[in-house]
């Protein structure tokens, strides 16, 4: 061991420990022992032996310390001996440190988890070796990867000229696979890559074998796997045999070859892999496309191509050998397919780059990276917040100890010293509310994560790594150095003052924490505003006239599957239908081909041209097309508003609209017994019935045009049952006897339409929840911050009050200034938060339903209740100046 | 810190020099402080006077410039106490400030002969 690093810890276990000082006094001790004892043996007597003894030695205590002194180490004596003097001072005023550690904790844990999430999100490096020699083969500098054929991939792997070597792999594809007896099948995301995959991107195949080129000799052979870590700790127990057990996919059985390496989960940021198998397994897993023709021409793209740069190459050079490749590629399509056909045009007006691709491919960030901005700015703003709060808190607590400070700087205290104590106090304050933060921001983000995977199919792994932890760190120390200021502050203010006035209860108004309280209030403002008008946008998408009821219950059912006639299936949903309709406290029960308030059902477009029986066109017309079938109308409680709804037989031709498709068709004009066609291809279909427009598509689609059509293919179809009166046991007994019927007939969950509204507006849900805890923890920390500077100010102002009591001013006279002073902030703060407020609404506007960017109602709502929750936290200090003892007071000074 | 005088009793050492006498001592072999402060009695022929317990500040401080190291053992009375031996560092230490001892001792006692 160096001899400095010896000597440093020796001195700081020295330190830290009184070992040192007891083996000192051993020594000592000893020593003296010793010489009285030779003195003793002389025959001299016991008294004058320890005498003797004595001056011969010297004084042991002067020893001792020059010894402590030897071994001590002062700075860090120091900060022990400051630390359990901050500890001391935090029980003493609990509730302070209570109030500015939790505070603090909510602001640092906010910022720690939106830096956490776009750490994993957005900056995080693929766990792969050498991730920065990695490059994406890419269209555009886009964040995610273009999608290739594999003739391209071939040319690009054959064609490197030793600068990179290619490896392609598939989007991450959830497959269902079956377990063993007795366990349900599960779902698992699977990448077919090719052979040199795991060789390239850099991840280690730690139990097993990566994949080998004869693994992938030919199209349809190498049903092989290798599973990630997390696949094989989970379903086969992280057992060693794992290497003769095999995996079912599509009714392939794949033999497991070999294991991840932990922490690695494919290329694709938010979707990771846990099998990964060849791609010439293609045409079993994705069947039905060219998706392994080696020659140029109708092949089909599905691959990402991603390439390891060989040692010394740079990203130029090998996208020039790239690029190459690509032209004689494309000169080949060309003269298979002809050099104008369409496709060739594309491909050649198509960019091709070459980008490192040091965090993987990360379609997903494009997605994320507003809403993450959005976060990261309101937690800057919550962080900030809490961190000027801790400033006040500070200074009123320093004002607190203005006397304790002004006597001990009298005494010949050092400013210093006294600095140093403050310092660390806020250093621990800081990090406890840092420690607290981390909990905070990990249960924050777990929720967050939970609630967006509800969402998307997404998932990343967020944790408090070394980066998450730096960050939070130096949020702790950031917001030390806040509660430090008004400490600094004070002491040379107190030294000035105390010259002065010879008295330690003056000093100048804190000017800049008003201004400081008033940028707080302005944020609260701004959040509450943006919260409140999210809320209401949630509330008007809930409680907004659906055109239909919602206590219907849905029953998707399959009718059709193998060793079924196609034929049977209309007769067995009807079947199915009259018999649920039978049970008792079934009102109606209708049959639907489309689903309810799931966007991704429904094709939106105005750009195909519905064209009427007069030959006139509806341009621009936003509309839409659903399969209803018997009873659905009456099932779901849709109204007809002329003419009837589809006859029960379903007659081919017959088709009912919604009324925004009749307006955009016929204007005013009626539309019963008109015909109009979808395209001008299609057939003409006679209207008999107009409904009233109802949120088919999802809860926001005003206006959109529907036509709804007699089912013709009952293969999926959902059964929608209404009661007569709905309640909840009536519901579930339904629903136990609905299931009954069913029988063997495979049906999935079932649901109502309740249920699926909630679950198409759970991303409002989520922006609206998120907006509103965030506006609460501010207001919260805002009125913290009202209640500390109004504290302060009574303190501060204890003589004044005095005064005025002894002079006859009554104590509501001393409450009103009080309270006037706080109006004084929180006035401002309301006026200057007005045109802020609609300035950063206008940025929700387009995620508002319901109510207006500007909406008075609630800007109105915002202010009352802001000054109404800051008033209150004003009023207990000012109950406080109306308490003041004048004699009390006077005794005191 | 020692106690300082206005004027030194006779035979009291000069600065610097018990470190070098402790180190002497030691060459020996292993040793505790009470042992060392005799030794250094006994053969100075009691000339030289110390203070015996400002032998341990010294003591430690060689300790953490790594001149000497120490562990516990027992005394030949059966006492616990803390012996101190000499590092290699502190052996080389031995030889290089005996040779500066000695030359300094060489020119001062030329300067006295000349004067």
């Amino acid at each position: 061991m160096p001899r400095l690093l010896k000597r440093f810890l020796l001195r700081v276990r020295a330190t830290l420990s009184a070992q040192q000082d007891r083996d000192t006094r051993a020594e000592l001790d000893l020593h003296l022992r010793l010489l009285e004892e030779e003195y003793l043996a002389k025959g001299i007597g016991p008294g004058d032996a320890r005498r003797l003894a004595r001056r011969e030695f010297g004084n042991p205590a002067v020893f001792q310390d020059a010894s402590r002194d030897l071994f001590s180490f002062h700075p860090l004596e120091d900060l022990v001996r400051d630390l359990r003097y901050a500890g001391r001072e935090m029980r003493r005023s609990a509730g302070f440190a209570t109030i500015a550690v939790s505070s603090l904790a909510v602001g640092i844990g906010a910022a720690t988890a939106t830096f956490a999430v776009t750490e994993a999100v957005m900056l995080r490096p693929l766990s792969v070796r050498n991730p920065g020699r990695l490059v994406a083969f890419t269209a555009a500098a886009d964040s995610g990867w273009a999608t290739w054929s594999y003739a391209t991939f071939v040319r690009w792997r054959r064609a490197s000229g030793g600068l990179y070597e290619a490896a392609a792999a598939s989007d991450v594809r959830p497959f269902r696979s079956t377990r063993g007896s007795g366990e349900p099948p599960e779902e698992v995301p699977v990448s077919l890559v090719s052979d040199n995959y795991f060789d390239v991107i850099g991840a280690r195949v730690v139990f097993g074998r990566p994949f080998a080129a004869s693994d992938a000799a030919s199209p349809g052979t190498g049903a092989v796997a290798i599973v990630s870590d997390g696949l094989w700790r989970r379903r086969f127990g992280g057992a060693p045999d794992v290497l003769a057990k095999t995996i079912e996919l599509r009714g392939v059985q794949f033999a497991v070859i070999g294991v991840a390496e932990s922490g690695f989960t494919g290329h694709s940021i938010g979707y990771p892999a846990d099998v990964w198998v060849p791609l010439t397994m293609q045409p079993a897993l994705l069947p039905g496309m060219p998706g392994l023709e080696e020659s140029a021409g109708a092949e089909a793209r599905w691959l990402k191509v991603v390439g390891r740069l060989a040692s010394k190459a740079s990203v130029e050079r090998a996208e020039a050998a790239a690029r190459l490749a690509r032209q004689a590629f494309l000169t080949d399509k060309a003269a298979r397919l002809g050099a104008n056909t369409p496709e060739v045009a594309r491909d050649r007006s198509e960019s091709f780059r070459l980008v490192t691709a040091t965090a993987g491919d990360g379609a997903v960030r494009a997605q994320f990276a507003r809403p993450l901005t959005f976060l990261a700015v309101i937690t800057a703003l919550v962080l900030v917040v809490a961190c000027t709060n801790f400033t006040n808190l500070m200074f009123a607590r320093a004002e607190a100890r203005r006397r304790e400070f002004l006597i001990r700087l009298a005494l010949g205290g050092g400013q210093w010293r006294l600095i140093r104590e403050s310092a660390a106090e806020c250093l621990a304050l800081a990090a406890i509310a840092g420690a607290l933060a981390l909990v905070f921001a990990s249960w924050a983000t777990s929720m967050a994560m939970n609630l967006v995977s509800a969402l998307e199919p997404l998932d990343f792994a967020i944790g408090l790594n070394a980066r998450v932890l730096a960050f939070a760190s130096a949020c702790v120390i950031a917001a030390a150095a806040f509660g430090l200021w008004p400490c600094t502050r004070l002491v040379r203010a107190t030294v000035i003052s105390s010259v002065r006035h010879g008295n330690g209860t003056s000093g100048a108004r804190p000017i800049a924490n008003r201004i400081m309280l008033i940028g707080q209030l302005i944020v609260c403002a701004i959040l509450m505003f943006g919260a409140g008008l999210l809320l209401r946008t949630v509330i008007n998408l809930r409680t907004q006239d659906l055109g239909y009821e919602r206590d219907v219950l849905l029953i998707p059912i399959a009718a059709e599957r193998p060793g079924r006639p196609p034929e049977a299936a209309p007769a067995l949903v009807e079947d199915l239908r009259q018999r649920i309709v039978a049970i008792p406290g079934v009102h109606a029960a209708g049959v639907f081909g489309s689903a309810l308030l799931d966007y991704r059902a429904y094709w939106v477009d105005g750009s195909e041209l519905l064209r009427t029986d007069r030959g006139e066109a509806a341009a621009g017309a936003k509309w839409t097309f659903a399969f209803a079938g018997p009873g659905f109308f009456d099932a779901v409680g849709m109204r007809a508003v002329q003419g009837r709804p589809l006859s029960e037989a379903g007659h081919e031709g017959e088709v009912v609209i919604n009324e925004s498709l009749a307006s955009a068709l016929f204007g005013d004009a009626d539309p019963i017994g008109r015909q109009f066609a979808m395209n001008s291809k299609a057939p003409m279909l006679t209207i008999v019935g107009v409904m009233k427009d109802a949120r088919q598509i999802s809860p926001r689609d005003r206006g959109v045009g529907v036509a709804y059509l007699p089912i013709r293919l009952y293969g999926r179809v959902t059964l929608a049952v209404r009661l007569a009166t709905p309640s909840l046991a009536q519901a579930a007994s339904v629903r136990q006897q609905a299931q009954t019927i069913l029988g063997d007939v495979e049906a999935g969950p079932m649901t109502t339409i309740s249920q699926e509204l909630e679950r198409s507006i759970a991303r409002e849900r989520l922006t609206s929840g998120i907006a509103l805890f965030l506006a609460v923890l501010v207001v919260a920390i805002g009125c913290v911050g009202i209640y500390a500077l109004m504290n302060y100010d009574v303190t501060r102002r204890q003589r004044e009050f005095g005064v005025r009591l002894t002079l006859g001013a009554t104590a509501g006279r001393l409450v009103a200034t009080v309270l006037r002073d706080g109006a004084a902030i929180v006035a401002p703060a309301l006026a200057m938060g007005l045109p802020a407020e609609l300035a950063t609404s206008r940025l929700l506007a387009s995620q508002l339903y319901g109510v207006d960017a500007r909406d008075p109602w609630t800007l109105f709502s915002v202010a009352l209740l802001l000054s109404v929750v800051t008033m209150g936290a004003a009023l207990r200090p000012a109950r406080l100046a109306s308490r003041i003892d004048p004699m009390a007071l006077l005794r005191h000074e | 810190m020692p106690r300082s005088s206005a004027r030194p009793p006779q035979g009291e050492l000069l600065q610097g020099t018990l470190p070098l006498l402790i180190l002497r001592t030691l060459a020996t072999g292993p040793n505790h402080g009470f042992a060392i402060a005799r030794r250094i009695q006994q053969i100075s022929k009691a000339v030289l006077r110390i203070e015996q317990g400002s032998l341990y500040p010294a003591l430690h401080r060689m300790e953490l410039d790594g001149v000497v190291e120490s562990y516990w053992g027992t005394t030949e009375n059966n006492r616990k106490a803390k012996y101190y031996r000499l590092t290699r560092r502190g052996t080389r230490e031995l030889a290089r400030e005996t040779e500066r001892w000695n030359s300094i001792a060489a020119a001062i006692a030329a300067v006295l002969q000349e004067g």
